[in-house]
Parts: structure tokens; sequence; C-alpha cells
């Protein structure tokens, strides 16, 4: 009797001791993989913003229209991609360590996980860029637009700025794999239709202006081709 | 465009703005609550923009810090807090990248008892060379004439060390021991220092307390003339290797004690006329012009690439040396009613406080500082009105963090704000959160947007750098009229130092036929005559009058 | 080899090694056709006019693939004249200019080469030129040699809308700021003095960004800016040979051209805030004599239109630039009707010094801010348009006279806003 219990008491104290041993070493590798993400996220941080600093990019971006002040309250771009490296680096850190300890249920979840990071972070970008770049072409197209005379110039404006701005929209979803096939779908029906409406539109109901439009174009030069204005 | 330091112009610092700031208060890079170079550097845009032209660095050297950088620990270095030699460099391309030129500071008279040049002094025998860099003495009975300058923290100009088993010499701090100048090994050292900068890239020094270098028994110890022979063979080494760079002399004397540091053009370019300044706002409160022309009048003539440092307010106290006992109680009485901003002899505030935070006082004076003969400096945040803490001690209440948003810390640092290595101000009226860079940036009518007005138009007549300098004697002592000369061009600048309308009459006879053309509007005022000319001026109302002859360009 | 002149005398070559009183620079790029006939011209010319002084001829060639180089040197072939000073071709990232891509770099070249040989006139003529007659050498350089004058600009005689740009806005802005009456100001041929080429080559000009579109525009208002005598030499008809490249469109035009003035504008604060009123300029060679010019037609109801556009659409763009005031007088042009639209002189002079000050803020995006400005200059093409299209030479003349002056009236506002600007919205 008192055999049995030393013995069942040894199995499972070999066996915690066992299950422990099999975890250490996990955890070990968890620990370091934690240390040194946090070691690199410091340095890449400090690098990011060091670099970033050192190409004056508030100076370089300003005479391209873009105020960097006008972003946030407080920070700049160089502070912002910093912290952004920073917390990316971590996050991978802790999901590689979490890989290492070798349960299921976490690594799954963190594979999934590292591989939407990327992702995430491009879609962020192609957000921020597609905004600015949608109020820099709005204007450059608004003033192309007059000086070649076209009448509808701010709607060409606006529809330039909205397509930038759905096209970057559409392009982050895309990236973070949201509705992948509906997005598709919209955007095929939205800009087929969109052409084909434009198409029934001219043929149909401005057949007469079209005609004339062209054969303006064809015959008679535009007013100031001759003219040197230097 | 990169331009190498000094530019082209030989006489940059006559037509120069100076912008004076501590790396410590300016920005804060790397958010341990310390000013740095880093820092500087991203706010490089913001000096420049000011419209300044040169910037004058308060000590940034190693140090133990014990009188705020002025103990120098090691001449070639950057104080790790604010960075490092290859910070400061980058910092520098990038200001003269922006044609922005340096000058720094260059603590010639003594060094940090930490300097190792002092703790080889003390260990070394009596007679040897490494002994023989500072001065020392058996007895304290050597030198008795000189007076002692820190009378509130040192009994005598001697300190015992019981290391070296004799006194050293020290003119301020006794933590603050004086080079010996009779030593050539010293003089040379203090060359290879400059050397290191100037091959840097800055474009001129600041020297410190330089009256003081040479000690002759049964004299004062100050101005000597060893000491102006040490200035000449420190201004001929420059000028050999080094063309158009400056030397800026800290002499804290009477124009005529002064106006020795200048030689015959061949020792400092340019010194800091310090009796003028309490002057200034004496005038302002006396609502007189009196003590403003009667200090000038007793200025004497420089030679000619030598100029006058100009400041309203700087990072010490206002000065009340240069003044007489009873001027000195009239400057208490109408500027420090709370006694805790008395310090020394003088008024430890800031610009803004000082005058009661009244814009047009403010205005006023910028306005003298801009259109006298000298070169104006302006002292970090005064171009926004920052205010002072007066119980930080020290003069530490007049180097607080520099204001630049109403974030927190103002935006100067994003440490936690205990770690700063002083509190921002916080008060109602001149806290960071009323007065700030980014708030006046936007508003178009702030006294910084003014400044910066004001700046350009300095820059644009070159009689306010180098033309000469005459007063008119309108018969209302309330109003101060000067002409300002240089080649063809005659500025004339009317200011009105009451607090009410004043008229003037300004005897312009010799310029019977010109038009004065208000200088900030370009607005023409009528055609002078041979009768007196009439003018009225608004309260503390200023104009500047360019002279235009009619037939101008033929 | 065929000569265009009768003349058996040939010019005095500099002796080698030694210095040259004349030189002329010739600039060229794919001029294969043209420059031979002007090297010949400049000979002759020099042949029959300076005999007795020692000149040099300098072909600063900027990358030809063509045969333009041997052309010139066949068509020297025998006078020890010519000079080659090549450079490399442009880079394809150097923007497109009416005129020769590496034009900044050949100018530097000739005026160094000028210096070298201690020239005491230096003329600059472009190779694609196809009017240049042996004529030229002398009213370009005579004014130089005999009157000492330092810059002699060309003016030619051109249809009233033609360089309508520089009649609008370049020329009254340098009159009015620099106090010179030069109608065609920023000409590609010109003459200089050797004091002015030496001061030209120390001028912070040639590396400063845009130097390829804003050279010629830069040599002119450095020289008005310095104490300069300046001159016009009365050349006739200038025609060039066509282009292989496209014309460019009136908006990148106008940007370059403008943009590069107000540059030059906002690094020159200091001269032309102190200069008043201004002085007309002496005019050598030969009085324009009603001459032939082709015929232009401009629709000044199309102009109008395009200003309507600009106004209904760019108004919001504008209200960063220009004051409420402007901007009302605008608006009420857009209802006015055709025949009496008048775009005022001293409003335009508003308007430009308005875009200036902006330009100098940098109160939108620079490049939007220039071409922004395109459809408030056809509105005032349009009312000179209507203004000068029935009267003769001379009324022309007088017209662009009081625009000139209407701009130097307004001078004031420019300094006045400049010293102390406002912002129109924050």
């Amino acid at each position: 009797m008192m055999q049995e219990v030393e013995r069942g008491l040894r199995l499972a104290g070999t066996r915690i001791v066992d299950s422990i041993a099999a975890l250490l070493p996990g955890a070990l590798v968890l620990l370091v993989v934690l240390v040194v993400a946090l070691v690199a996220a410091v340095s890449v941080r400090y690098l990011v913003v060091r670099s970033l600093r050192g190409l004056e990019l508030e100076r370089r971006l300003e005479p391209l229209g873009f105020r960097v002040a006008d972003w946030g309250p407080s920070r700049g771009p160089a502070e912002t991609a910093g912290s952004l490296a920073f917390w990316t680096i971590l996050a991978i850190g802790l999901l590689l360590g979490l890989t290492a300890l070798d349960a299921a249920l976490p690594s799954r979840f963190a594979l999934a996980v590292l591989q939407y990071v990327p992702h995430l972070a491009a879609a962020l970008v192609i957000l921020i860029a597609g905004g600015v770049l949608a109020r820099f072409l709005a204007t450059a197209v608004l003033i192309g637009a007059v000086n070649a005379g076209v009448q509808q110039a701010r709607l060409l404006s606006l529809a330039v700025k909205w397509l930038v701005l759905i096209v970057a929209a559409a392009m982050a979803l895309d990236h973070i794999g949201i509705g992948r096939t509906v997005l598709l779908l919209a955007f095929g029906i939205l800009f087929g239709g969109v052409v084909l409406a434009a198409a029934l539109a001219v043929g149909l109901g401005a057949r007469d202006a079209v005609g004339r439009a062209i054969e303006r174009q064809l015959h008679a030069p535009a007013h100031d081709d001759k003219l040197d204005h230097v | 465009m990169r331009r190498r330091s000094g530019g082209a112009d030989p006489w940059w610092y006559k037509r120069a703005i100076i912008y004076e700031l501590p790396v410590k208060s300016f920005f804060d890079a790397n958010n341990d609550g310390i000013g740095d170079f880093a820092g500087l550097l991203e706010k490089l845009d913001y000096v420049e923009g000011l419209g300044v032209t040169c910037l004058w660095l308060l000590p940034f050297y190693p140090s133990p810090l014990r009188d705020d950088g002025y103990d120098i620990a090691d001449y070639c270095g950057v104080h790790p807090s604010y960075g490092t030699v290859d910070d400061f460099k980058r910092f520098l391309d990038a200001a003269h990248e922006r044609r922005l030129q340096v000058v720094i500071e260059l603590v010639l008279n003594h060094t940090s008892d930490a300097h190792p040049w002092f703790q080889r002094a003390r260990m070394a025998p009596p007679g040897s060379p490494e002994r023989d860099y500072y001065v020392w003495s058996d007895t304290e009975e050597k030198y008795r004439d000189a007076r002692i300058i820190f009378v509130d923290s040192e009994r005598s100009n001697w300190t015992w060390d019981p290391a070296a088993g004799a006194h050293y010499w020290h003119r301020f701090f006794h933590h603050q021991p004086d080079l010996n100048y009779d030593n050539p090994a010293v003089l040379r050292e203090i060359l290879q220092v400059m050397d290191f900068w100037l091959e840097l890239g800055v474009d001129g020094f600041r020297l410190d307390a330089v009256p003081y270098l040479v000690e002759r028994e049964g004299t004062s110890c100050e101005n000597l003339p060893e000491t102006h022979a040490v200035l000449k063979a420190i201004r001929r080494h420059v000028d050999a290797r080094w063309p158009n760079r400056m030397l800026l002399a800290e002499a804290n004397q009477w124009p005529a004690d002064v106006r020795p540091y200048f030689g015959g053009g061949d020792q400092c370019h340019m010194a800091y006329h310090f009796p003028l300044m309490p002057r200034m706002f004496m005038g302002l409160h006396l609502e007189d012009r009196h003590p403003i022309v009667e200090i000038m009048a007793q200025t004497p003539a420089l030679p000619e690439p030598c100029q006058w440092a100009l400041f309203l307010r700087n990072h010490d106290e206002l000065t009340l040396e240069m003044v007489t006992d009873e001027e000195r109680d009239y400057m208490y009485l109408a500027y420090s009613a709370d006694p805790q901003t008395r310090l020394n002899l003088g008024i430890r505030r800031r610009l803004a406080p000082l005058v009661g935070n009244n814009r047009r006082r403010v205005e006023l004076l910028n306005s003298l500082l801009f259109s006298f003969p000298g070169t104006p400096i302006i002292y970090y945040g005064d171009e926004i009105g920052m205010g002072d803490n007066p119980y930080l001690g020290d003069r530490n209440g007049v180097r607080t963090p520099m204001q630049w948003t109403s974030d927190r810390n103002a935006r100067f640092s994003r440490a936690d704000p205990a770690r700063l290595y002083s509190p921002v101000i916080m008060d109602p009226i001149y806290g960071y959160q009323a007065v700030n860079v980014e708030g006046q940036e936007r508003d178009s009518s702030s006294l910084l947007q003014w400044m910066k007005n004001l700046i350009g138009l300095r820059k644009l007549f070159a009689a306010f750098g180098v033309g000469s300098m005459e007063f008119l004697h309108p018969a209302n002592r309330k109003v101060l009229a000067y002409l300002r000369r240089h080649e063809g061009d005659t500025i004339l600048c009317v200011a009105n130092l009451s607090r009410s309308v004043q008229p003037v009459e300004l005897d312009l006879a010799p310029f019977a036929g010109c038009t004065p053309v208000e200088i900030l509007g370009y607005t023409e005022f009528p055609v002078i005559g041979e009768r007196p000319y009439f003018l009225t001026l608004g309260p503390y109302g200023f104009y500047w009058f360019e002279l235009q002859r009619s037939n101008a360009r033929a | 080899m065929v000569s265009t002149g009768s003349s058996s005398s040939a010019p005095t070559p500099a002796p080698e090694g030694g210095a040259a009183e004349i030189v002329v620079g010739l600039l060229s790029h794919q001029h294969a056709g043209t420059v031979a006939d002007v090297a010949r011209a400049v000979r002759d010319g020099l042949a029959r006019h300076f005999p007795a002084r020692a000149s040099r001829i300098v072909l600063a060639d900027d990358g030809s693939a063509d045969e333009t180089v041997a052309r010139a040197r066949e068509a020297l072939a025998g006078a020890d004249l010519l000079e080659i000073s090549a450079h490399r071709a442009a880079t394809p990232l150097e923007l497109p200019y009416h005129g020769m891509p590496g034009k900044a770099r050949a100018l530097h070249a000739i005026l160094t080469r000028a210096r070298a040989l201690e020239a005491r006139v230096c003329l600059v003529l472009d190779a694609g030129v196809t009017t240049v007659s042996p004529q030229w050498l002398p009213w370009l350089a005579r004014p130089v040699l005999e009157h000492s004058v330092d810059l002699v600009s060309p003016y030619y005689d051109r249809h009233p809308y033609e360089g309508a740009l520089t009649k609008a806005l370049v020329a009254p802005v340098l009159r009015a700021l620099y106090a010179v009456r030069l109608r065609q100001p920023a000409a590609a041929e010109f003459a200089c003095s050797g004091r002015l080429a030496e001061w030209l080559l120390e001028e912070d000009i040639w590396q400063r960004e845009g130097a390829q579109v804003g050279i010629d525009l830069w040599l002119t208002s450095a020289a008005a800016a310095g104490d300069f005598r300046l001159a016009e030499a009365s050349l006739g008809i200038r025609t060039s040979a066509p282009r292989a490249e496209e014309a460019l469109d009136l908006a990148t035009t106008l940007a370059q051209v403008v943009g590069s003035l107000f540059a030059d504008v906002e690094a020159r604060v200091g001269v032309w805030q102190r200069r008043r009123g201004s002085v007309a300029v002496p005019l050598f060679g030969e009085p324009a004599g009603g001459a032939p010019v082709h015929d232009v037609t401009l629709d000044a109801e199309r102009l109008i239109e395009s200003y309507r556009l600009g106004y209904r659409e760019l108004r919001d763009l504008w209200t960063w630039i220009l004051p409420a005031r402007t901007i009302v007088e605008l608006g009420r042009l857009v209802s006015a009707p055709p025949v009496g639209f008048r775009l005022d002189d001293e409003l335009w002079a508003r308007i430009v010094y308005d875009f200036a000050l902006g330009y100098r803020l940098r109160v939108l995006p620079r490049d939007h801010l220039l071409r922004s400005l395109v459809p408030l200059y056809l509105g005032w093409l349009a009312s000179y348009v209507l203004q000068v299209r029935d009267v003769g030479a001379g009324a022309v003349d007088e017209r662009l006279d009081q625009l000139g002056a209407a701009f130097e009236a307004q001078k004031s506002y420019l300094i006045a806003r400049w010293r102390w600007p406002e912002r129109l919205r924050t």
C-alpha cells in the first residue's frame, strides 16, 4: 500500500518535474527572445529617429506643400516612425517567444497575428500617403484643368481627390485582407458603371456637343499655340 | 548651398543680429530633461525663420556645473548631457547651411578645479612646469589690492590646497583657479583649444572675464597692459590662420575702460556696452532721454573694424554695477519692488516682466536696441515675451526651458516633468499655455511676428549696423531723436519714452528738401522745410524714417 | 567655302595666349543647320567693322549630337579665330526650356573665357538665330567700346502680342524694382563689358536652383542691380530655327519665367527696396522701321473666357494670395461685357506684387501658386489686346510705358507689404 502511494507520488513528482523540464527551455527562450526584442526595438527606434532627423524630413517635405507641423500636435514624423518601429518589433518578439513555448494555441495565434502585422503597417502608410496625395493632386488638377480651359475643372478635381482617397482606402483594406472579394466586385461594378454611364451619356445625350468638340480640336488649334509669350 | 564659416564679409559681425541661447534650455531631443545639440539642430529652422544671423551659445563644455558651465573641465569636448563633438559638428554644419554663424563661449581666465591641468598642477612639485599652469603662493598676502568679486560667497582670492601645500589664486569661485598667463605654455594650450574649435568651423569666441588674465603686485589686477598683450597675441594667432573670425570681449567696465580691449583694432572685434542697458530702462521709467544721451556721450569712438555689442537682457542679472548709487536705488525702486528679484548688484528678471508685460514698452526698447550703434543681441525667449521665476535661486529664473507649445513641458522635452533641469514657467500671465512659439506663429499680431518684421527691417539698412550716430536735441525731453548715417543713407529715429502722446519739433534744417519715408509702412511724410519739423508720437511710439533726397537716382 | 559678306579683309585673330579685345560667344545645341551662317556673319562683322581689334570666337556647345561643331569649324576654316568649348550633354533631369538645356554652364564658360582673354567686350549670340547679320556686331559692341556702356540688351522688332509675358510682367517688374526701363530684358543675345563679365562671374546666380531656366533673366537683373550702365540696341527682326522638341504649354512657361523672376526678387531685397523712380536707357542701332512682322491673331473673347473660368474655379485659391479688395475688383470684371473689359494696370501690378509676396511666404506650394496666375495673366492680356489691336507701333510703346509707370506707382504697395507682411488666411 505504502509502496503504491510512494510510487504514485514519485510518478506524479517525476511527471511534474518532467513537464516543468519540458517547459523550462521554452520559457527561457521566451525570456531571451523578449529581451533581445526589447534591445532590438530600442536600438531600432533610436536609429530610425536619428536617421530621419538627419534627413530633416520636415524641411524637405515643406517645399512640396506638406506642412508636417499640421499633422500632430506635438510629435514629429521622426518620433512617430520611431515608436511605430519600436512597438512593431516588440510585438513580433512577444509572438516569437510564445511560439517558442510550443503551446499549440498561442503559437497558431501568434503565427496568424505575425502574418497580419506587416499588412497592418502597410495599410496605415497607404492611408496616410493617400490622404496627402489626394489633397495635393486635387489642387494641381484644378489649376491644370482651369489653365487647359476645362469648364468642369472643379468636378474633375473633386473626382481625382475622391478617386485617390477611395483607391487608397481600398488598397488599405485589401492589404488587411478584409472583404477582398466584395471589394473587388464593388470596385468592378463601380468603375464599370461609371465608364458605361459616361459612354452612354456622351454617346446618346451629348452626341452633338462631342462632335463639335472633336471638330474644334481637329480644325482649330488652341488659341495660344502660335504666340511666343516670352 | 553650403557656406564655409566666417563668410566672405570680414565685417559680418557689424551687420549681424545675434541670438543668445543656452543649449540646455532650448530643445531636448533625447527626452532626458536637458536640452541638447540634436534638439538645437531640430529648431534651427525656427532660428532661421526669426531672421537672426548669428548664434551665441553659452558654455557647453564638460564641467562639474558648479557655475553653470563657466567652470570648464575639458576645453575640447561637449558635456555629455548636450551630446558629443560630432553632434556639435552636425549642428554647426546645419547652421552654416542656413547662413547662420556660430559664436561659442571661451573662458580664458580660469578652469574648473576638476580640470586635468589643475589636478596635475597640485600634485606636481613646486617650480615644475605642471605646477606653473596656475598661480600659487605660500601666503595669502600677495596681490592684496585686488577686490573680491563674489563678496557673498568668497572671503579671499586665495584658497589653500592641502595636496599642493600652497594657496592658489582665483578671482571668482574658489573652485575656479585662475590660469597663469605669465607661463607661455598656458597661452600655447589656449591657442590650441581655439584652433580646435576654429578648425571645426566656429565663427567666433565670446571671451569670458578678460580683464583678469594677468596679476601684478600693487595693482587691482584688472585691465593690466600684460592682459592686453595676451589678447593681442590671441588676435594675431587667429588672424594669421583663420580669416573673418570674431572675438567678443566680456569686460563689465565703463565704456572708457572697455575701449582698450579694442586696442587699435588689434585686440577684440567686439565688446559689450554694459552701462547702456540699465540706462535704457532708466530713461523709459523716468520718461526722460537724459540717462541715455549722457551715457552715449561718454562712449568713446571705436576703430573702424570694431563694434559694440548691445543687449536688453541676457543670461545674467540686469547688472547695476555701472551706475551710481543713487541710480541703483532708483532702478531697484522702479524695477524690483519684489526683493526676491534682486541678486548681487542687479535684478534677475526677463525683459517682459521688467516692463510689466507692456507690449508697447517691449517694442520701444527693442526699437532702441535695433537702431543704436552696435550689434543687437536677443536673449532666447524674449522674442515671444517669456517670463521668469525669481524663486529658482541664483540666475536660474531667467534660464527656464524655451516655451514651444502649450503641451506638457511646453514641448521643450517629453521627459517626466520632474526630470527637467528646471521647471517651466507656469504662472497665468507668462506660463507656457499663454506664451509659446506655436501660438505666436499663428497669431499675425504676436510679438514674435513683430520681432521677425523688425529684424528684417534692421537687415535692410546698413546704416543701423555700421553708420554714425548723432543725437538731436528737441525741447521735449521725453522724446529721443537721433540720426544714423552711412554713405548716402540717412535714417532718422524718433522715440517717445513716455506713456502719453508727445509732440516734438525737430531741427532738420540740414535736410531741407528731403522727404522722410517711414520705414515700417513705407509711408511718405511731408517734405522737410526750413522750419522745425513737427511730429506727434503716440504712447511709447517710435518712428524710423529714411530721409530721401527728391532726385534719388539719376 | 561660301562667304555671306563681300569683305576681302579678314578679322585679326587674337595671338596665341594673348589678349582679345572682342570675344564673341556662340551658344549652340543641335544647331548644325544654322551655326555656319551665324559663324560667317560674325566673322564678316568682325572683319568689316573691327578689322584692327584682336578678336576671338568661342563656340560653347552643349553636347550636340549632330554636326554642329564640325559645321562651325568648316565655316571658319582658314581664319584662326575659333575655339571650341564643348560640354557634356545635359542630363535628362534638367527641365526642357525654349532654348538650350545646359545654358547656364555654356554662358559661364564663355564669360570665363572672356575674362581670361581680358576682353573689353563680350558678345553672346544664339547659334540658332537665322537673322544674324554682320551689322549686329557693331550695334551690340560699339556702345560698350565707344560709349562705356556695360550691358547692351537687344531690342527686336516684334509684333505687339509677341513676348506678351515679358511685356506684361517681366519688364515692368524689372523697371519698377531696379529703376531701368529695358523693354526686352532677358534676351538670349547681349553684349557686356569686361567689368560686367567679371562681376557676373562672381554673382551668386550660377549655382542657384533653376539656373537653366532663369539665367538670362538673372544676368539682366544682376547687371541692373549693380552699378552698371545699360543700353538697348535695335537689331531688327529675330527669327530662330524651329526647335525639334515640342513647345511648352503656357502654364509651364509662365511658372518657369515668373518663378525665376520671383526667386531673384527674393534674393535682391536689399537692392530693390532702396531704389526709386526709373530712367530710360539709351537706344543704339537702327531705329525700328515698321518691320514686316508675321501676323498674330489673338481672340480676346477666348482670353476673357479663360479669365472667367479661372475666377470661378480658382477664387478660393487666390484668397490665400490676394487681399479681399483685389478679389472684389476681379469679381466685378467677371460680369463686365467683353467690349469694355479692362483689367486695370494698377490692379494687375498689385496682383503681380501679391503673388511675389505669396511666393516668398510660401502660402501655397510654389508651383501651384505660379500656375494659378495664368488666368489673371490672360485677363490682362485680353484687355491689352482690346486696347492695342487697332493702333500703331508708337502707341503700343506708349501703352507699355503706362504699364511700367503703373508698376512703379504701386511699388510702395509691394515694399510696405514685404516689410510688414500680413497673413490673409491662417
